[in-house]
């Protein structure tokens, strides 16, 4: 079977991976995983504001992926079930983040090679939708992530967070009506020019 | 009249495209963890054929378990819910000269206005640092502060009990002639997340109204922060020639990173019940660091002096801080 980088993999192929997966077949992971490792870091760059953390956290995502697969059922798609175990990850990562104290670090040097400064991941968004996605809550702002940057379908969002595409519709009008004034607060105060992301090779 | 523009299309324009966003392949990292977390079913299991895999016992009482993706030759710890915790990571990009130069000149002066255990915040307005360097990683708030350091051992153990530091014991297993010089501890600042995040963003507008409204030349505006909770405790080590011969570091956290360099190898140890790392560096001096999941703390342990303690010694010393 032709085993082919991200993006070209056809929904029938990938089934196929995801059957030999459940057989047994490690191995039939990577594909899958090289499919869609790019698309869910964007989702938790956009998330989680920091590469590292990003990365991490699609490292974890698949892991859960692989070691759930067998819960996989054809009735949904693969697509839909994968983002919802990388919305709940994030999501409790974020929680966990609001509720701990502990993310501070002014000691700086070697060890600590990660700083406050930086894992803010400027330039990902404007400031004014910057700040509107931060005063949502988390479930709020991966919704919207999701639905504006990641296209997805009120369907497939239903799927992700287990309400149907009705209550997913009228949530994300709230949401965006939401987002829309706080932006309208802060739009005009600053300039923004989208500007590169330091890249890491 | 212009066309109006789709409420979905206007907020992308406010976000970089996809393409901003830089390639990643989590592949080989990923196939290391699946060996060690398999799947299984009923028909049995197969995993990979092993290659370079490191074999790796995992004790019963283990919290965390290792794994190592050695293409890249960097070690990672995972928690027991398969969470990174602890890696090594490629040496960062270094900010070009004129601005690290620029940022450390700054940095000096806002420094110079501390007391010892005092915290301040600062912006400077100066569109090179906050706009035109094209490395966005730095926030415009920065932060400094000038500990106080706490000669006798108890006075740096009450400090800690004071603000809730992580706690740091006093090492055993000492090579001869290496003791106690001095322990600080580092405030937690404002967060960036959360319910704190209007704190932080409180703060920036200060800073920034400030500087907009200031009709002076000076570009260096600061704000001094009140603070009562500690997130980093450090305890400084003598030889008898440097005060700074090897260094302790406990930090609040879910994860830490150290810096690999090239020609370097990262090792696993076996530190008591936890695993840890170990990075031997000819320049930049030996590191043992491990994570207690228990209270959420990474430790680690410098040393500065080339030769001074062996690989035996270090993870002495480092067992000698672990409760079991």
């Amino acid at each position: 079977m032709k085993r082919e980088g991200e993006g070209t993999i056809d929904a029938a192929v990938l089934e196929e991976y995801v059957h030999q997966v459940q057989d047994g077949d490690a191995e039939a992971f990577i594909p899958i995983a090289r499919e869609y490792q790019r698309q869910l870091y964007i989702y938790c760059c956009r998330l989680l504001g920091s590469e590292q953390d990003a990365e991490d956290a699609v490292q974890e995502i698949f892991l859960k992926a692989y070691q759930s697969i067998s819960g996989y059922k054809a009735t949904v798609s693969f697509n839909a079930w994968l983002y919802k175990i990388a919305y709940h990850h994030c999501l409790n990562l974020l929680h966990r983040r609001q509720l701990s104290e502990k993310l501070g670090r002014l000691l700086k040097g070697q060890i600590f090679a990660e700083s406050a400064e930086q894992e803010f991941l400027r330039g990902a968004f404007s400031e004014p939708l910057s700040r509107a996605l931060v005063s949502l809550p988390a479930e709020e702002r991966s919704l919207l992530v999701l639905y504006v940057f990641h296209d997805k379908t009120y369907a497939e969002l239903s799927e992700i967070i287990g309400k149907t595409p009705e209550a997913v519709r009228k949530k994300l009008t709230r949401i965006r009506r939401k987002v829309k004034e706080t932006m309208m607060k802060w739009q005009g105060e600053e300039q923004w020019e989208p500007s590169l992301i330091q890249s890491k090779s | 009249m212009g066309a109006i523009l789709d409420p979905i299309e206007e907020l992308k324009q406010h976000s970089v495209t996809d393409d901003h966003f830089r390639e990643i392949d989590i592949t080989s990292r990923l196939k290391q963890n699946m060996e060690i977390n398999p799947y299984k079913n009923t028909s049995g299991y197969r995993s990979f054929t092993r290659k370079t895999v490191m074999s790796i016992v995992i004790p019963c009482l283990l919290l965390a378990s290792f794994t190592a993706y050695a293409a890249s030759g960097h070690i990672q710890i995972l928690n027991n819910k398969g969470e990174v915790v602890v890696k090594t990571i490629d040496p960062p990009a270094s900010l070009p000269v004129k601005l690290s130069g620029l940022l450390e000149e700054y940095r000096v002066r806002v420094m110079s206005k501390l007391q010892q255990g005092e915290l301040a915040a600062y912006y400077i307005k100066d569109d090179y640092i906050n706009e035109g360097n094209g490395y966005d990683t730095l926030n415009p708030v920065k932060f400094e502060y000038r500990p106080t350091d706490y000669h006798s051992y108890e006075a740096f153990q009450k400090e800690q009990a004071r603000t809730s530091a992580p706690p740091i014991k006093k090492p055993d297993n000492l090579p001869d002639g290496v003791k106690f010089a001095y322990g600080q501890v580092f405030p937690l600042g404002p967060q960036l997340y959360g319910e704190e995040r209007a704190q932080y963003d409180a703060l920036k507008q200060r800073l920034m109204h400030q500087a907009q409204s200031s009709t002076s030349q000076e570009k260096l505006f600061v704000e001094k922060l009140a603070w009562s909770k500690a997130s980093n405790s450090v305890v400084y080590l003598s030889d008898g020639k440097s005060s700074t011969a090897i260094t302790i570091t406990a930090g609040y956290g879910k994860k830490a990173s150290f810096t690999k360099f090239p020609d370097t190898s990262p090792e696993k140890v076996q530190l008591k019940h936890m695993e840890g790392i170990y990075l031997q560096h000819e320049a930049n001096g030996d590191l043992v660091s491990w994570y207690d999941p228990n209270r959420s703390i990474v430790y680690a342990i410098m040393v500065n002096v080339k030769g001074l303690v062996n690989k035996d010694e270090l993870l002495q010393m480092a067992e000698s801080l672990i409760d079991e």
